[in-house]
């Protein structure tokens, strides 16, 4: 039987870049999406592709922090939860923000996979919440914000 | 509630409230507005997370959660309804997932049930639902917003509170995003109506 473990790394997984059945995840989500495409806003003061982006990575890099307790390191932008974006509208800084992405995931990953089992229900030092119900959050997070993506990329220019 | 089962239970219970939430925000005309892009209106989403949780979670233990009932078509076809029908919709399937979860121990989360003729833990079968809802209801968020543009009450940290809400402390869990939501955005509730099926 797989364990709480794997089940927490699975759910993450899936939500983020693994193949599932409820289709498409975050990653999946901005494959071949231009600098142009994710620079655009559906309207005056709205978010775009480009500043979701940030923003789930901004919150992998929080859920990391608190699990692990770690007081090390800062989220590499300025702020906290939005951030504006882009301030270059180039594809070398869309990439750049995608790595930030794929960083934040593989790190919140291995915090993940290093959870002891009889830790789960517990929660961290200064979290309000357990560590298990901060994993479900997140991943849920990642599949809220594909959704939303999914529909930029139709109104979107190309 | 079993500490397991209640973080799924949570994580379930804040999308409600951002669904609903939004949905708030928006008269009776505004629901089935179809997107310049040809996509589905909110009342189209609407009727399928509530379709699909409807039948996974209506005898979720004894039934597969397919059910025979269900016309998943149907569920993204034009439909003009009013926002007390749509609630009312949108209840009875959350209703089905909310009482088969109440009744659930985290022991219950190894046995098994079937989906579409699928062996599935439970648990796993919980998460693939909450993934689903999750992905749709940012949808809905999504559009509602495009929908009331200006006038939109924030779900989430306004933007520019973040220092504030940081420098506070505030409680994210799920729980407490919900409760910020039913506080701030209350809708009357739908007529109860006596069958879920």
């Amino acid at each position: 039987m797989p364990s709480d473990v794997n089940e927490l790394l699975f759910l993450v997984d899936t939500a983020y870049n693994r193949v599932s059945w409820h289709g498409t995840n975050l990653r999946g989500s901005i494959r071949g999406v231009s600098p142009r495409q994710a620079a655009w806003r559906p309207g005056r003061g709205r978010h775009n592709i480009w500043e979701l982006v940030v923003h789930a990575a901004y919150w992998k890099y929080v859920a990391w922090r608190r699990l692990t307790s770690s007081t090390r390191g800062s989220f590499p932008i300025d702020g906290s939860n939005w951030f504006e974006r882009p301030q270059d509208a180039t594809l070398a800084a869309w990439r750049s923000d995608i790595a930030l992405l794929e960083q934040t995931h593989r790190t919140l990953r291995s915090a993940v996979a290093e959870l002891n089992p009889r830790d789960l229900n517990r929660q961290p030092a200064k979290g309000k919440t357990t560590k298990r119900a901060l994993v479900t959050g997140v991943a849920a997070h990642d599949l809220y914000h594909a959704g939303q993506i999914q529909l930029l990329k139709r109104l979107a220019p190309r | 509630m079993s500490p397991h089962v209640e973080a799924i239970a949570d994580e379930f219970t804040r999308y409600k409230a951002l669904g609903e939430a939004a949905i708030a925000q928006l008269d009776d005309d505004e629901l089935g507005l179809i997107g310049s892009d040809g996509g589905n209106s909110i009342v189209a989403i609407v009727w399928h997370v509530a379709g699909n949780l409807e039948s996974r979670f209506a005898d979720f233990r004894t039934s597969d959660g397919e059910k025979p009932w269900r016309d998943r078509d149907d569920e993204f076809v034009l439909r003009s309804v009013t926002k007390s029908a749509l609630l009312e919709k949108w209840e009875r399937g959350w209703r089905a997932l909310l009482a088969a979860i109440s009744e659930l121990t985290d022991a219950d989360l190894l046995q098994t049930v079937t989906i579409r003729r699928q062996q599935l833990r439970i648990d796993q079968a919980l998460q693939r639902s909450l993934a689903h809802t999750a992905y749709h209801i940012g949808q809905i968020v999504f559009l509602a917003k495009q929908i009331r543009s200006g006038g939109w009450r924030c779900l989430s940290i306004p933007l520019g509170g973040s220092a504030a809400h940081n420098a506070r402390g505030a409680d994210e869990s799920a729980k407490a995003h919900s409760r910020m939501l039913d506080q701030a955005h209350s809708i009357q509730p739908p007529p109860t109506t006596t069958s879920s099926s």
